[in-house]
């Protein structure tokens, strides 16, 4: 009688119970991938397997450069896969250049360590950490440049050459739910190991920019990974031309304070910074009294539309021409630039026009 | 409808009653993933794959749990959970076996959980008492029938949106309707090949 | 594994995969319509306005050339219209996976004779020439149709 009314709810628990069961089964053997072999230039890794080699090689304390955190959007964590992974995916091919797919470069963050396989890396990433650090203080700049000093905290040192950049990372406020990761050059003293100095302009709307100046307060713990890029100083005999604009300024403020006198007497740096009024102008005193300090070294601040009521005596006119005015021949010269894309393609021609090879002029491509 | 080969109901449900076009089954995912023909591809596989799956899985489950204990009434109930447990099975095997079939199939496969024509043909083979082999060769006939439609429509509507103009009231859903009826009509040609019920 | 999409299953799932990365990527804001439904409900717009699009698409086009080429100065465009560009470091992948880069830029632009003012991503301009997308309500960079038609006079 009862037993009428209770097989069919206990029929139908019954067969979902089984088939609870048999999910659990299936993910218990087919997602685990056990311990597998993974190899990054030479070295040998032993991983649980079943995760995409960016998150992987962040376990192993190895930092790809990555600007979105996974969501296959920036194409920044690109590798070469050499051996074990698959075809390309759906999800990464939009981002992958025609040059990337006959160099099997693959994003990290989309292929899968499944079984034993082979990765390669650019050497300097081994050199990268991810560092704890408090804000130390956050000044500003101009109305929208604000100058960040960051202390380490653990590992309490970085070690870096004047010019490259470090990765920071936002937290989730108001609408934005992310954590993203963006590139800022480091402009402070090198030998400073304990901290780290940047330059950030406010982009509108920016994610990451917008954390930083609204919600970033002294005495925040922030974490940056890095020291990323290959812009720095060479050595050579040259001349330096300098070119910056805006937050541009810091890889080249870094460059410029880490040489040595000496180094300063036989370079004969010049540094172009341009602006648009005054009021984007910043550090002009600091820079006048690193003029003083150095009578090889030269600071031409160049205006390209003054205001009125700006009492503007120096260079004025865009940045490509008052350079052009000042080093009419450039033949012994290189080139070391830091600005938006638009800048840096203007300034490169400029400079190839006055007789730098192209091969000497560094900027960075910000990957 | 024992006396019905297997092949024959394989032929027949891809041809003459192909469950979208005759029962007009899983209507919706064919109206909107109709417009490129890749995407049509990508989930049509996942319903050749899934159907046929799932049509053996369900006579399985019909025969040998709901016939015995006398609980055929709760066919609905029991089909929709093993469908949506084996698309979970499903998925994961295709994770582990091939990360590009699974990012291209990643999104549809749950999708077809919802797929009404996944759960007509476990319906329709109770209904018309196939045996075990009719059921597979029914199920894997009508998945492959559905994707031969959406197909045929994502190649005429691919055609369609660079060529042709068409009235503004019948964008979309409107004129897509229309083709199919004359796809359908098209495929009533078949008939006097094969018929099955 | 994959979780069923809690809206309802009469879209291109290709577009539930964009809309997510639009969602994430903060394009859509506080837009409550799915993404299918607002392209659909902007088309419609345009249409009742009566705005020829390809017009205002070659127009925000020759802003956004004439201003790069300004270098963040102002530019000025046969005397209507007063331009000047803002750029950043990096580069944004589309959402729509086709991939374009856009620059990190945003080109603003005034109309002398009426004092309005428009501003417009990089991004926003290919993903509205592209893909027919003027993004979300309370997006930063939504090209908002009715402003569009009253920037141009049409």
């Amino acid at each position: 009688m009862y037993l009428s009314y209770l097989l069919p709810p206990l029929a139908i628990a019954g067969l979902a119970t089984a088939l609870a069961i048999i999910i659990l089964l299936a993910e218990r053997y087919l997602m685990d991938y056990g311990e597998v072999e993974l190899k990054v230039n030479d070295k040998l890794y032993k991983v649980k397997g079943g995760s995409t080699v960016l998150s992987t090689l962040k376990q192993e304390k190895i930092f790809i450069p990555s600007a979105c955190g996974g969501r296959a959007t920036c194409a920044y964590c690109k590798v070469t896969a050499v051996k074990g992974f698959g075809e390309v995916l759906p999800t990464e091919a939009p981002l992958l250049t025609k040059e990337d797919l006959t160099k099997n470069v693959r994003l990290a963050c989309q292929i899968k360590v499944k079984n034993n396989c082979e990765i390669r890396i650019p050497d300097e990433l081994f050199s990268i950490r991810e560092f704890r650090a408090r804000v130390d203080s956050i000044t500003d700049l101009t109305y929208d440049i604000k100058h960040f000093i960051f202390r380490l905290l653990s590992p309490p040192e970085i070690e870096y050459k004047p010019g490259q950049y470090i990765q920071f990372q936002s937290q989730p406020y108001g609408d934005v739910s992310d954590s993203v990761y963006r590139a800022y050059s480091m402009c402070g003293l090198a030998s400073e190991r304990n901290q780290v100095e940047l330059m950030v302009r406010l982009v509108p709307e920016g994610i990451c920019t917008t954390y930083m100046f609204k919600h970033l307060k002294a005495g925040n713990e922030v974490i940056i990974t890095g020291p990323y890029g290959d812009f720095y100083l060479r050595d050579s005999n040259r001349r330096m031309v300098c070119i910056a604009g805006g937050s541009g300024m810091a890889p080249i403020r870094a460059i410029l304070l880490a040489m040595t006198p000496e180094e300063i007497a036989r370079r004969r740096p010049i540094f172009f910074f341009g602006a648009r009024s005054r009021k984007d102008l910043f550090l002009v005193d600091e820079w006048r009294e690193f003029e003083a300090r150095h009578p090889a070294f030269k600071f031409v601040p160049a205006l390209s539309g003054p205001e009125p009521d700006d009492d503007w005596t120096g260079a004025t006119g865009r940045i490509t021409d008052v350079v052009a005015q000042f080093v009419p021949d450039a033949k012994d010269c290189e080139g070391y630039l830091c600005g938006s894309p638009g800048m840096l393609n203007a300034c490169v021609e400029i400079l190839c026009k006055l007789g730098v090879d192209e091969e000497q002029i560094y900027y960075d491509k910000f990957a | 409808m024992q006396e019905i080969g297997a092949f024959v109901i394989f032929f027949a449900s891809i041809f003459t009653s192909n469950i979208l076009l005759t029962n007009f089954l899983g209507m919706c995912s064919y109206l909107s993933v109709s417009r490129e023909i890749k995407t049509a591809w990508g989930l049509g596989i996942a319903v050749v794959f899934v159907m046929t799956i799932t049509s053996i899985a369900n006579y399985v489950v019909y025969y040998n749990i709901l016939v015995p204990l006398k609980l055929e009434y709760l066919e609905y109930i029991a089909f929709i959970i093993v469908i949506a447990a084996l698309v979970q099975v499903v998925e994961m095997i295709i994770e582990r076996t091939s990360d590009r079939l699974y990012a291209s199939l990643g999104i549809f496969l749950p999708l077809i959980t919802v797929n009404c024509a996944v759960l007509g043909a476990a319906l329709f083979l109770i209904i018309r008492k196939y045996d075990f082999y009719q059921s597979l060769a029914y199920g894997a006939g009508s998945g492959i029938g559905w994707m031969l439609a959406i197909m045929a429509l994502a190649g005429i509507r691919a055609k369609m949106s660079r060529r042709s103009k068409v009235i503004p009231a019948l964008e979309g859903p409107g004129i897509v309707l229309i083709i199919t009826g004359i796809i359908a009509l098209g495929f009533i040609g078949f008939s006097g090949i094969v018929q099955i019920n | 594994m994959t979780s069923l999409p809690d809206r309802p299953v009469k879209a291109d799932p290709k577009l539930f995969e964009i809309e997510e990365k639009l969602r994430q990527g903060n394009y859509l804001k506080d837009e409550n319509r799915s993404l299918n439904r607002l392209l659909e409900d902007d088309a419609a717009l345009i249409a009742s306005l009566n705005m020829d699009m390809a017009f205002v698409i070659s127009q925000l086009d020759m802003f956004y050339k004439e201003a790069s080429e300004g270098l963040g100065e102002p530019v000025l465009l046969e005397n209507s219209y007063e331009v000047s560009f803002r750029e950043d470091r990096g580069k944004i992948a589309c959402p729509w996976g086709d991939k374009f880069f856009a620059p990190k830029a945003v080109v603003y632009a005034r109309n002398i004779k009426t004092g309005a003012t428009l501003r417009f991503s990089v991004l926003g301009l290919h993903m509205l020439k592209r893909h027919g997308f003027f993004q979300g309500q309370g997006s930063p960079f939504r090209l908002e149709p009715k402003e569009l038609k009253s920037f141009f006079e049409l």
